[in-house]
């Protein structure tokens, strides 16, 4: 009876068939492995957003209770202020003044700075006024040749008090391979300044955003590809100083603390996520290989798969000191244009810029650089590929 | 069920054969997705191995008794 029906199904039909329970499965896989995570992690995203605004819808009424209180107190101040202007006024104005009057009206000013507790010094009358203190960051006193008075934009160029990018275009050549590719060196005042933006603002599994949409939202000076956290299974990942993922990451990973310093520790080397938190981690970075060695050699026991050890389109960032960093970005996969680097390259790149640790990020169709709210590198096959977040450099929220 | 056995079963492990080697090329190409981690690719390889077992054993046990039954034939002749 068997045989009978195994003679009435023709081949391509069994075949058809077997496709089909194939297709069936993979379709069955991606809803459970992706698709369904996804929706869960959307649905919590957007619980998170409504809690949020929820709160600052809260906020604007709990501000207005606390600031009540001290309302008489900053009339105080602004009355004392007034009459020290008006005292220094009459000063400047009439240089005879006996020194019985000065203390008059000094004296009505110093009660009335008495009845509102304010420290106020009498000698304030009469003397100059003293020089405003150096209110600069160390890294601003530092970077001080960097950094201008008023912000200047060039093509490749943008200086601020806060923050210095100067970005330069180069070619590396291998034999017949050329590839093209940016580096932007960055200077800054603050760690306020190096921020990571995930797209639409909030970490959702598989959720994806155009990076000048990102960049426009951020609004960054300059940003780069990051690590595609988005469409990572797991892993430890930090974004401005919120944990956004908390497994433990085997593989290479980056670390941005408060201080400014970086690290990249390999293979999953660093304990616990909360031994990173304490340290005061402020981005965690999951993609890699570390790029350089401790000595700040190139690095080539990589624990990556093949498939990305070919020329390739890159985006890396490396890190000399606190407050100064840089982002290099390889244009690749475009015939006669760029081809793209080898990791180990890329390597000696930042080997000759004299970084002390680099770390590869997502490349290939991911890489690019943004400048001036506008594509600087050229990604590859003129491809506009979402991403999942970007690096990027801003000036520091007031 | 031995319907089952000897028809479905087969393409059931070829399906689950195809689906894996696909998966596995998925994430060859993109290992920072891990279609390889969690619990549908865990649930796919288990499947795929104990079809893969229940495939195998049954063809062996259908094999053996084939091979008495042309033994028990060939001796009757």
């Amino acid at each position: 009876m068997h045989s009978k029906r195994s003679k009435e199904i023709p081949l391509p039909v069994i075949i058809l068939l077997d496709i089909l329970m194939t297709a069936l499965i993979l379709g069955l896989f991606v809803l459970f492995q992706i698709l369904i995570p996804a929706r869960k992690s959307a649905a919590a995203s957007r619980a998170k957003i409504m809690a949020s605004q929820s709160e600052t819808e809260s906020k604007p009424e709990v501000a207005l209770l606390s600031s009540s209180p001290s309302e008489p107190d900053r009339e105080v101040q602004i009355e004392v202020a007034d009459i020290s202007a008006e005292v220094a006024k009459d000063v400047s104005d009439d240089t005879v003044l006996t020194m019985s009057e000065t203390e008059a009206s000094g004296d009505s000013v110093l009660n009335s700075a008495i009845e509102s507790e304010q420290p106020f010094e009498k000698n304030n009358f009469v003397s100059l006024p003293e020089p405003t203190p150096d209110t600069r960051t160390p890294w601003q006193k530092q970077f001080a040749d960097y950094f201008s008075d008023e912000i200047i934009r060039t093509e490749n160029s943008y200086s601020s008090p806060n923050v210095a990018i100067s970005i330069e275009t180069r070619t590396f050549e291998e034999g017949s391979r050329k590839s093209v590719y940016h580096v932007a060196d960055i200077h800054i005042g603050s760690i306020d300044c190096f921020k990571t933006y995930l797209s639409h603002g909030i970490y959702t599994y598989f959720d994806t955003q155009d990076v000048l949409e990102m960049d426009m939202a951020a609004d960054a000076l300059l940003a780069i590809s990051g690590d595609f956290c988005t469409y990572q299974k797991t892993g430890f990942f930090v974004r401005n100083g919120e944990v956004v993922k908390d497994d433990h990451s085997w593989g290479d990973i980056c670390v941005l603390y408060e201080d400014g310093t970086m690290e990249c520790i390999v293979n999953g080397m660093y304990g616990k996520n909360e031994d990173l938190l304490e340290k005061g981690a402020l981005q965690v970075w999951n993609f890699g290989p570390s790029l350089l060695d401790k000595n700040g050699g190139i690095r080539y026991d990589y624990t990556v798969s093949q498939s990305v050890m070919y020329p390739n389109p890159r985006s890396a960032i490396g890190y000399y000191e606190p407050g100064h960093y840089c982002f290099v970005v390889v244009d690749g996969r475009q015939e006669g244009y760029s081809k793209g680097m080898l990791l180990n390259e890329l390597a000696g790149v930042f080997q000759e810029l004299g970084c002390k640790c680099a770390y590869n990020l997502d490349g290939g169709g991911s890489a690019v650089m943004t400048f001036h709210h506008d594509r600087f590198s050229q990604q590859s096959n003129g491809a506009d590929r979402m991403l999942g977040d970007i690096l990027l450099i801003r000036e520091p929220e007031e | 069920m031995r319907f089952l056995i000897e028809r479905f079963l087969p393409h059931m492990n070829i399906a689950l054969s195809l689906s894996l080697i696909v998966v596995t090329i998925l994430n060859v190409y993109n290992p920072m997705m891990g279609f390889l981690q969690g619990t549908p690719a865990v649930i796919l390889i288990g499947a795929e191995c104990v079809v893969s077992i229940f495939n195998a054993v049954s063809a062996y046990i259908l094999w053996k008794r084939e091979k008495k039954k042309r033994y028990s034939e060939l001796s009757r002749h």
